[in-house]
This record gives structure tokens, C-alpha cells and sequence, in this order.
């Protein structure tokens, strides 16, 4: 217990210290210090896989630690950390409470597992041992790196996999929505009723879901998919709608895309289509999308790099690693020419259209080629959702509907941003299967089904961000013609 | 970026949005709790939103005889079983002879310790080898082109083994029971 303790700790710390020597304060603190810290992990982790260096987890505490004194030492130095800065009882409510959520959930021992969860802890135990070259190719490709890391330090006290982590995920992913919610409509000058109101609405939303619930115990890297997505995008849309302070939104970005990456197959996919509405922004200075292109380019090749490899050692050609590698040097080659030549950035505001097109169009020409592991596919997807064939209830049906109602009927500005991830995520999904040479199944243990809660957490924040859109109507003119008074004007619409 | 679409703020076609979207969402809300115990009810335990297990052995959690754990890692249980925590395992160096998955998951399930790769060939080697003795642990191959593995050791203290085969088999055998030839050949 006071190991695992110390483990979360020490990632609530890590995040701490990197929000508070940048000045972040507020009630987002504490979710977002998990945040930071399990990704700082994950990339510290990464860093020593793809330098060879040994994965015991000693040595990356290790290495957090000396990095979070040494930005401590710096913040101090430069004057930037004072008494001031620190909100006391702030901090001691989060450690407290995290104390005393990990002791609740290493007695209460909730967990949920499907066959992959023993795969993770596979992975787990061969991080922990600093047995990672002997990973077999499925388990880097398909378990990968990013979940199972996060999980090996249980080793030391005997155990597969820490029973709070998977739960204090979920209780970030919760509260990070709720802020994204509170602080998107404070850029749209909505009252504070409202902003508390939708954040308790979306939150209510997120946390009556079943599935999300299951996800909450699982042991998968799904829910850590889907709160780095939901940071990736949601960071992406604050920067957009002018929050502050900036320069944070940027490191959130930057430390979730790797996480991103390294946690499923296919996320690095899910990182790339989440940028391009950020990079595509006006809004976003060359500095920023060098940054974000690079640093989605240097995973991409750094990780996928290893895993090619470690096949090409066995004998294996993974044509998937060796396909996100070249995504990797494209993407490092658009960052060189960005910060060379900024008449480039020209041509990003096709970005968003030139993508989707070339997604439903990748999609079509798949489905035939191969029809039949396409139409298995959607029947059992239809199956799996609207005829409740996974456990998600009609849940994913009416947020569907309500995205589509809220899409057609409310203009916002900076939608896009989170509206494109969304609406890209089913004909990416789809497109895996041909992809991956075997159609989705129907039942529980279908990918595509489990795969569903990345989106989730999105979609909700894409809903309660629209309560200061505006109304709109297709059949405007009609309308026009019965012209009647206005109906209202919330604070927020009047201030855009 | 495209940017949304300026209109006046007292455009007539603007909609009470706010209000309709809480009633939606609250909705949505209802939906969820509805049917959220009926989609516990009819769930298996392991997919349901909350299952208590009795401790965070994953072997003691679905590792009953006939379950999908022993199934996938029957080898490495039985390894587990047989020998104490800590053994050193030699392997061939070239990993084209050796399934990745069984180093694996002796490594991890199996509480092997480590891991050493030697060039040998453990079809040569495994040969001469005979193992009517000391079989601690035996599992059949069930499935087509799988393989029968046997644990061969004196006892549960055993340190050190090396990875063989004979006829269709895998042996992981103690070292110290291998005639001196094959003993150099696998610890040089």
C-alpha cells in the first residue's frame, strides 16, 4: 500500500511541479497534475526503451524525481516559485485525497479484465524485470508500451497491476472534461451558473455510462487513450479560444501525444487526425506547430523505429510499424519546412477538408477491395451499439443523435477542433479492419466496441462546450420570412 | 480555419440552445441510469461496470482450471508451480528457433528471473537427451502444431535451466542434469 502510495504520489508531484513553476492555479490543479505526471512517466519510460537503457522502474522514478527537483531548483532560482504561487490547501487536499482514494481501492479491489488484460500485465512484468528485448512482435505492437509502463512498478510488492491507477484515470479523465467544459465557456463569457451547471451536466453524462464505469477498473489501455485524446484535443481547442496561460496548453499537447502514441496501434493515427484541426488553426504560431509536428514526428519514428527493429531481430516484417515510421519522417519533414519556410503553412488551411475527404475516400476504396471484412464489420458495429450487442446500452445512439443535432442545428467558433476528431474517429476505426485483414466481431471483446470510450469523453465536451453556440437553422430563409423577435441572448452570445 | 459564421445577436433564427441542450443532456442522463443495472444484470462478471475479486493475483483471479488465463499461459503456470521464484533460463540466441512467447511468458507468469541467450541449437542438443526421470511438470499440446512441454528439474530449488527439444517437445531441464557436453555447449 504505502508503495503504491508513493507511486502516485510521486506523478501527482511531477505534474504539481510542472503547473505550479508555470504559474497554473485553480480548482483543475490536482486532475491535471495527474495528467502531466503519468505522462511525464511514460515518456521518461520511453526514453530509456529507445536508448537502451535498463526499464527497471526504479530508474525512472529515478530520473522523475532528479527532473522534478531540478525544475523545482530552476523555478526557485528564476524566481518564479514564492510562497505566493503555492495554493497550501490545495496541495495537501490532493495528496490527501489521493492517499485516500489509493487505500479505498486497494481494499474495495474492483477490477475488470477481458483476455488483453493478461497480455498487459505480460508486458508490465517484462518492463519491470528490464526484460523488455524479450517482448514478443505481438505484444509491441498490439500492448505496446504506454499502459504497461504506467503498471510494472506493482511488481515490486508482488502484484500484476496497481489497483487504483485505472480508477484515478478515470477520476482525471472526469474532472480534466470538467474543466475543459468550465474554461471553454468562460472564453464565450458564459455565466458562472451555466459554466457549473454544464460542467456538472457533462460530467453526470460521462460517469452514468456504463461502459465508461467498466473502463474505469479495466485493465486496458483504453481509458488512457481516451484521457490523452480528450487533453490533446481539448488543450488544442483552449489555446484556440485564447485561454490562458498559453504556453501550458502547449506542453499539454506535447506530453499527450506521446502517450498517445505509444499506448494503442492505432494511436498514432488518433494523435495525427486530433492535430490536424490545431495545426490547420489560424491561430497557432509557427513556433507551436513546429513543435506539435515534430514532436508527433520523433515519437512516431522513435517509437515505431524500435518496434521495426525489434520484428526485423525475429525475422518479422510488421508493415504497420514500417508505414508509421514513414508517417514519422513526413511529419519531421513538414516541421523542418514550416520553420523554414513559413508560406507553407499556406496550405494548412486545407488541412481539415483535404483530410476527411482522404479518410471516406481511403474507406470507400477499401470496402472494395475487401467487402466482405467490411460488411461483417459495420453489421456487427450496428449490432454492438443499436441493438446493445457490447454493453453499451442505447448510450452511444443518443449521444450520436445528439452530436448530429447539435452539429446541424448550433454554430460555434473554433468547433472544429473538437468537432473533426469525432467525426473522423468511426471511418478510422472502420478503415482498421480491412487494414488489419479481420472484421469486428459482435460481443464484449469486439475492438471496435471497446474502442468506442476514446470518443466518448470527447463527444460529451463537444456537447456541453455548444452551450454558447448559436442557433441555427437550416431552413433559414423561411424563418427569415416569419420574422419574429429574438428569443435571447445569453450573456455568452452577447459578448461574441 | 474555417471560422463560424458571424451572425447578429438578434438574428431570427437563433434558438434557446442553452436550455435545450441542459433538457437533452439531462435526458441523455436519464437514459444512462435507466438502464444501467439491466446492462449489469445480463453481463458477464468480468464486463460488468464493478466486480470485486478477493485479492490482485491475476492467476487467483481467473485461474481455475478450464479458464482463459491457464489456457493462454499454461506453460508458465506450470513452470511457476514446479519450480521456486528466481530460475535462470537459457535460450537459444538465434529467436527463430525459439517461439518469442514461451521466453515471455516464463519471464513474466513463470517468476523467472532471467533470461541468458547462447548460440546453440536445441533440436541438436535436445537429441541425446533422455527424460523418463525428475519430470516435474508436463503439459500437452492441445491444438495442432503446438508443442508438449516438460519441466525437468531435481527439485523445486532448481536455479538453472536450459530450453531443449526433442521430438515435437520443448524441455526446459536443469543444467546440472545434462551430460558435460551439452552442459559446455549451453553454459559456456
Amino acid at each position: 500500500m504505502i508503495w503504491e502510495c508513493f507511486f502516485m504520489g510521486t506523478l501527482l508531484a511531477t505534474g504539481w511541479i510542472l503547473l505550479v513553476t508555470r504559474g497554473v492555479r485553480g480548482w483543475c490543479q490536482p486532475a491535471l497534475s495527474f495528467v502531466l505526471g503519468s505522462c511525464t512517466y511514460v515518456v521518461i519510460g520511453l526514453g530509456q526503451v529507445v536508448l537502451h537503457l535498463p526499464t527497471y522502474p526504479v530508474v525512472t522514478l529515478a530520473i522523475a524525481w532528479v527532473f522534478n527537483l531540478s525544475c523545482l531548483g530552476s523555478a526557485l532560482r528564476a524566481g518564479r516559485l514564492t510562497r505566493a504561487s503555492v495554493n497550501g490547501p490545495m496541495l495537501a487536499a490532493s495528496f490527501g485525497g489521493l492517499l485516500m482514494v489509493v487505500v479505498t481501492l486497494r481494499q474495495l479491489n474492483f477490477v475488470t479484465w477481458h483476455s488483453d488484460s493478461f497480455r498487459y500485465a505480460m508486458a508490465s512484468a517484462l518492463i519491470a524485470d528490464s526484460h523488455f528485448v524479450e517482448m514478443s512482435t505481438n505484444l509491441l505492437t498490439k500492448r505496446m508500451f504506454g499502459y504497461p509502463v504506467l503498471h510494472a512498478p506493482a511488481l515490486f510488492i508482488g502484484e500484476y497491476y496497481f489497483r487504483s491507477l485505472a480508477p484515478l484515470l478515470a477520476t482525471a479523465t472526469t474532472w480534466t472534461l470538467a474543466w475543459f467544459v468550465f474554461e471553454g465557456l468562460n472564453t464565450s463569457g458564459a455565466t458562472q451558473r451555466d459554466k457549473w451547471l454544464m460542467s456538472l451536466i457533462a460530467v453526470g453524462l460521462l460517469v452514468s455510462n456504463n461502459r465508461f464505469l467498466w473502463n474505469s477498473f479495466y485493465l486496458n489501455g483504453h481509458l488512457l487513450c481516451a484521457l490523452t485524446l480528450l487533453v490533446t484535443v481539448g488543450a488544442g481547442w483552449l489555446r484556440a479560444r485564447g485561454s490562458q496561460p498559453r504556453a501550458t496548453y502547449v506542453l499539454l499537447q506535447n506530453l499527450a501525444v506521446p502517450v498517445l502514441v505509444t499506448t494503442r496501434p492505432e494511436g498514432a493515427l488518433l494523435a495525427a487526425f486530433a492535430l490536424v484541426p490545431s495545426l490547420a488553426s489560424a491561430g497557432t504560431s509557427k513556433a507551436e506547430r513546429t513543435l506539435l509536428l515534430s514532436n508527433l514526428g520523433a515519437t512516431c519514428l522513435g517509437w515505431h523505429g524500435y518496434v521495426m527493429h525489434s520484428c526485423l531481430v525475429r525475422g518479422d516484417i510488421e508493415a504497420s510499424s514500417i508505414g508509421l515510421c514513414g508517417l514519422g519522417a513526413i511529419l519531421l519533414a513538414t516541421a523542418f519546412m514550416v520553420h523554414r519556410w513559413q508560406a507553407v503553412t499556406r496550405w494548412f488551411a486545407y488541412l481539415v477538408p483535404a483530410a476527411e475527404i482522404a479518410l471516406w475516400c481511403a474507406l470507400l476504396a477499401f470496402s472494395l477491395v475487401r467487402p466482405a471484412v467490411m460488411r461483417s464489420s459495420i453489421a456487427a458495429t450496428l449490432r454492438n451499439v443499436g441493438l446493445d450487442g457490447a454493453s453499451w446500452g442505447s448510450s452511444i445512439l443518443v449521444l450520436s443523435a445528439l452530436v448530429a443535432a447539435t452539429l446541424t442545428f448550433t454554430r460555434a467558433p473554433d468547433r472544429t477542433l473538437l468537432r473533426f476528431p469525432v467525426t473522423t474517429f468511426i471511418p478510422l476505426m472502420l478503415l482498421l479492419a480491412p487494414l488489419r485483414g479481420e472484421a469486428y466481431r459482435v460481443g464484449n471483446w469486439d475492438s471496435l466496441t471497446r474502442m468506442l470510450i476514446h470518443i466518448v469523453p470527447l463527444a460529451v465536451l463537444l456537447l456541453a462546450a455548444s452551450a454558447s453556440s448559436r442557433g441555427h437553422l437550416p431552413f433559414r430563409r423561411r424563418v427569415r420570412a416569419k420574422a419574429v423577435q429574438p428569443t435571447m441572448a445569453t450573456d455568452g452570445l452577447a459578448r461574441e | 480555419m474555417r471560422r463560424a459564421r458571424a451572425m447578429p445577436p438578434n438574428a431570427p433564427n437563433t434558438l434557446d440552445i442553452k436550455s435545450m441542450l441542459f433538457g437533452a443532456l439531462a435526458l441523455a442522463i436519464v437514459v444512462n441510469v435507466a438502464q444501467f443495472w439491466s446492462v449489469n444484470a445480463r453481463t458477464r462478471k468480468n464486463y460488468r461496470s464493478f466486480a470485486h475479486y478477493p485479492n490482485a493475483d491475476l492467476v487467483a483471479i481467473d485461474g481455475h482450471e478450464r479458464s482463459l488465463f491457464r489456457r493462454h499461459h499454461q506453460r508458465a503456470l506450470e513452470f511457476r508451480e514446479a519450480i521456486s521464484p528466481g530460475a535462470t533460463l537459457v535460450f537459444p540466441a538465434d529467436r527463430e528457433l525459439v517461439d518469442d512467447e514461451l521466453a515471455q511468458q516464463l519471464l513474466s507468469y513463470g517468476r523467472a528471473r532471467e533470461l541468458r541467450r547462447v548460440p546453440y541449437d536445441p533440436s541438436v542438443l535436445g537429441k541425446s537427451v533422455r527424460t523418463t526421470k525428475h519430470v516435474l511438470a508436463k503439459v500437452k499440446a492441445k491444438k495442432r502444431r503446438a508443442r508438449e512441454f516438460l519441466v525437468v528439474a531435481r527439485g523445486r530449488d532448481a536455479r538453472e535451466f536450459a530450453l531443449l527439444r526433442r521430438n515435437e517437445t520443448d524441455m526446459l531441464i536443469e543444467i546440472a542434469l545434462l551430460p558435460k557436453a551439452i552442459r559446455s555447449e549451453v553454459s559456456p
